[in-house]
């Protein structure tokens, strides 16, 4: 839909704009503000796709991918210590990539598709939310992630990736064992080795090598973040178009 | 030995995740008929490796490894050693409960009555179900249901409704409205009798069984006249078999609705892991230690 890619626009184009403003004319304050601008018009798509839709903004591929880049950017106003400086300009960096990824989606992907009966469950807005805090953080975790690799003696930016850290890992957590009660109410089972179960597994499997290496060790837990950050996207992109399963709709 | 702790817990691990990583790219087979000769799919269980011995070992050796990380102290901190008991505990109550529980589907034809004792081979449940409606809705402008649900008769009981997501109880089973079919339903013309027959169904005529099945691509149906066979189309035909003369003709279609029978003896006992696990995490990671 033509609003949607306009919103999409909008958006970015804020961001640009609040770029501008606080790396070319070292006006931050300015430009924290229309950062604000942005998330509005991000607020507004989601606001306007979910009345259209009928169902809350996360029931498939196109509907997440304007998702992330939200709860995502909504990381620059909440919480902001964890997020100062250049990683604000990384952050921005990748909403901006993940709104132009959304705005060049092929059409039939963006087609509003009514919900399954399955997916018709109190439980859907518990899991699926998990998962995209778990994501978004992982996200901001990545770019401090690179960053650490760069300022490799940097305590403060460890001290930022471990508290994301923490925050990805207890949701990717929260998201598997609520997603296995709502397949017990749904199936009558909690675990099906599902394709995309093994691989939500897999990624809690990874980060959980970030609790148990030493605190010195920070080449390799940047690199850890980094890793699980791909595996996540495998499960996302390439479980949900490579491999079959019973989430195949997502 | 401490550090060894940490080494073995760090290659199991990677173990672990590269053998759950390939084993999402090939078919899961769960009739040995079907396994793979490939050494290497062989020797990994690949082709069957959720519920093979080596999945199983790996995870028990997981489990091992974080109470001998106890008793050692290897970890100290209280909340770090509770996170891993309940990890452990929820592992192996994963392990012993995968073998305890029962799955089963059974396909009910709208009007048909099922003994529910015979279809889960227990006795002790004298059951009757008849499946007294089936109904589903659409959503607006969609063949997408929005909802579907069997109307099920237990017994002398008030017909109750069972609907996606709200699972009905029997004893300790709960049945679980899984997903629906459409079966066509035929008029046969046999002998001068008409009868209605559905993909499926048995009938005994005279001495005579015929019995129609649904070819697996679903553009055939299978006629069996005794001992005998014969392929038609989907709408039917009017063919000789021997002697007899048929005609057998598509009258409507027949919902049948597909639940599922289930027993998990541990999901009470997961969930309060579960929920002890991220109680435990959030504590550890925010609690008053950090």
């Amino acid at each position: 839909m033509k609003y949607e890619a306009y919103l999409l626009l909008a958006a970015s184009f804020s961001f640009l704009i609040s770029l501008f403003f606080s790396i070319n004319l070292k006006k931050d304050n300015i430009g924290s503000k229309i950062v604000y601008v942005a998330i509005f018009f991000q607020l507004l798509l989601l606001i306007i796709r979910s009345y259209y839709a009928k169902h809350p903004p996360f029931t498939n591929m196109y509907e997440t991918m304007i998702l992330l880049p939200f709860l995502f950017s909504m990381r620059l106003v909440l919480w902001k210590k964890q997020v100062d400086g250049n990683t604000k300009y990384g952050i921005i960096g990748l909403v901006l990539f993940l709104n132009i990824v959304a705005i060049l989606l092929p059409e039939h992907i963006k087609v509003i598709r009514p919900l399954m009966p399955a997916l018709n469950s109190l439980w859907m807005y518990i899991h699926v939310p998990s998962y995209f805090v778990a994501y978004s953080s992982m996200l901001v975790a990545t770019v401090l992630a690179v960053m650490l690799l760069l300022n490799k003696e940097n305590k403060s930016l460890q001290k930022k990736l471990d508290e994301e850290v923490k925050i990805a890992f207890f949701f990717l957590n929260a998201g598997m064992i609520t997603g296995a009660i709502w397949a017990y109410f749904s199936w009558g089972t909690y675990w099906s080795w599902d394709t995309k179960e093994t691989w939500s597994l897999i990624n809690i499997l990874v980060l959980s090598y970030y609790f148990h290496i030493s605190r010195k060790e920070t080449v390799s837990k940047a690199a850890i973040v980094i890793f699980t950050l791909l595996t996540i996207a495998f499960t996302y992109f390439g479980v949900t178009y490579i491999l079959p399963g019973l989430h195949s709709y997502t | 030995m401490k550090k060894n702790m940490l080494l073995s817990f760090q290659i199991l691990t990677k173990i672990i995740i590269i053998l759950l990583a390939i084993s999402t790219f090939f078919i899961q087979h769960e009739n040995p008929e079907n396994y793979s000769n490939n050494l290497l799919v062989k020797l990994f269980s690949l082709d069957h490796y959720y519920n093979s011995p080596l999945n199983i070992a790996l995870f028990s050796l997981m489990v091992i490894l974080m109470i001998v990380a106890i008793f050692v102290r290897r970890l100290k901190a209280k909340d770090q050693i509770i996170l891993h008991i309940i990890i452990a505990l929820s592992f192996l109550v994963i392990i012993f409960d995968k073998s305890l529980n029962t799955h089963l589907m059974m396909p009910i034809f709208e009007g048909e009555t099922i003994n529910f004792g015979k279809i889960i081979g227990d006795d002790n449940y004298t059951q009757k179900i008849v499946l007294e409606k089936f109904d589903i809705e659409y959503h607006e402008d969609s063949n997408m249901p929005s909802a579907y649900t069997s109307t099920l008769k237990i017994d002398d009981n008030n017909p109750i409704q069972l609907n996606v997501n709200k699972p009905v109880k029997i004893g300790k089973y709960r049945l679980y409205q899984n997903a629906f079919d459409r079966i066509p339903v035929y008029n046969l013309n046999f002998e001068g009798s008409d009868f209605e027959i559905a993909i499926g169904d048995t009938l005994l005529v005279k001495n005579h069984t015929i019995f129609i099945d649904m070819k697996e691509n679903r553009r055939s149906i299978n006629f069996c006249f005794n001992e005998q066979q014969k392929t038609l189309s989907p709408m039917g035909g009017k063919f000789h078999i021997n002697k007899f003369e048929f005609d057998l003709k598509m009258d409507n279609v027949a919902y049948v609705s597909i639940i599922e029978v289930a027993s998990v003896k541990g999901m009470r006992m997961l969930l309060f892991l579960g929920l002890a696990f991220l109680a435990a995490l959030g504590f550890a990671f925010w609690g008053k230690r950090s």
